[in-house]
């Protein structure tokens, strides 16, 4: 009865940008609580405490996922521009990022071989190093389940945002350039912006990290992909 | 207006290359190399598109609520892998960030400068 009233694509679009600038507000009192965490939570609990079905919420929920397509093709830019602000040593940063799209997908692979998983589980967590959208494209791509991706990589990047700087600092890796690129290798998008809050350097060699590994990782899962298939 | 076309223009000829010419890479992910490719080969200017393109970035976490908003129903999808998924976000992502690190640390010194390096 309800239901079917919200199953507009009105009520999903609304939902998801009505949840979005809450979040944002959120954040800016607890600085801890990321919008890519509490942003779903408020969406769900909406449908939760209004028994809405998930299923009336996708008819909007479809239209913003959408974007994402346009907002994967657009990080096109950001990696133009870094490349032409570090021309200088691109080579080295490029080779960095290289390594850290390979350990990603390594890493990611051999958790799964090592601690046990399923092959569905192992499709959805290859890509999850890479930036969101990518990994969720990726994903669909590899025969994964994009949902779960997106949660594993969201979560990936919110472990190396937090740990990232510390972790490597206790190991000595304490260059900005070798620590930035390592973020953005390992934490994609949500690092970055954590490193652009410290500085604009940090920030843009993490995002140029972060937007190469768009490019090397999916080259580099062409074998698995025809091997998985 | 123009960037936004663009952009989704090139969303689209990533699309066609995957459905009709049988690439084997993601949609989305194609069209992101092509505009790539074509800002380096100066096909397309960067002021056509940067400030739509600014703007679809900026709110990029706009686009994953729906996603994120549904990934509860796939819990279900890690029962058994659930160690694993514990290892790789945790010591997994660490593991990534070191090598990672480690190497770039290695590369950025052996060619001439350090003009940029060191904290």
């Amino acid at each position: 009865m309800a239901a079917e009233r919200f199953a507009d694509p009105m009520f999903g679009t609304v939902l998801s940008v009505g949840a979005y600038v809450l979040a944002i507000l959120i954040r800016r009192k607890l600085n801890w609580l990321h919008p890519l965490l509490s942003a779903p939570l408020i969406v769900y609990l909406v449908l939760r405490i209004g028994d809405i079905p998930f299923a009336a919420y996708r008819e909007g929920g479809d239209l913003v996922t959408f974007f994402l397509g346009p907002a994967t093709v657009a990080m096109a830019v950001p990696l133009y521009k870094h490349a032409m602000r570090l021309k200088h040593m691109l080579p080295s940063l490029l080779a960095g990022a290289l390594v850290g799209s390979a350990a990603g997908i390594l890493i990611n692979g051999l958790s799964v071989l090592l601690l046990g998983g399923t092959e569905s589980f192992l499709r959805s967590t290859l890509p999850k190093s890479v930036t969101t959208a990518v990994a969720v494209d990726l994903s669909g791509w590899l025969g994964g389940s994009p949902e779960l991706t997106a949660a594993l990589t969201v979560l990936t990047g919110l472990v190396g945002s937090v740990a990232g700087l510390p972790l490597l600092r206790l190991c000595r890796v304490d260059s900005v350039i070798a620590s930035s690129i390592a973020i953005g290798a390992a934490a994609h998008g949500i690092g970055s912006a954590k490193l652009l809050s410290e500085s604009e350097e940090q920030g843009g060699l993490s995002g140029f990290s972060m937007a190469a590994c768009t490019v090397f990782t999916p080259v580099l899962l062409l074998p698995v992909h025809a091997w998985l298939l | 207006m123009r960037g936004l076309s663009i952009i989704i223009g090139f969303d689209g000829l990533g699309w066609l290359l995957h459905q009709f010419a049988g690439v084997p890479l993601p949609s989305h992910v194609l069209g992101l190399l092509l505009l790539t490719a074509a800002l380096f080969l100066q096909i397309v200017k960067l002021e056509w598109v940067e400030q739509s393109a600014a703007f679809l970035t900026k709110h990029m976490m706009l686009f994953f609520v729906p996603l994120l908003a549904g990934a509860a129903a796939y819990a279900s999808v890690i029962g058994s892998s659930w160690l694993a998924a514990i290892g790789s976000l945790t010591a997994g992502t660490l593991a990534i960030l070191l090598i990672t690190g480690l190497a770039t640390k290695r590369l950025v010194k052996r060619p001439k400068g350090s003009e940029h390096d060191g904290s």
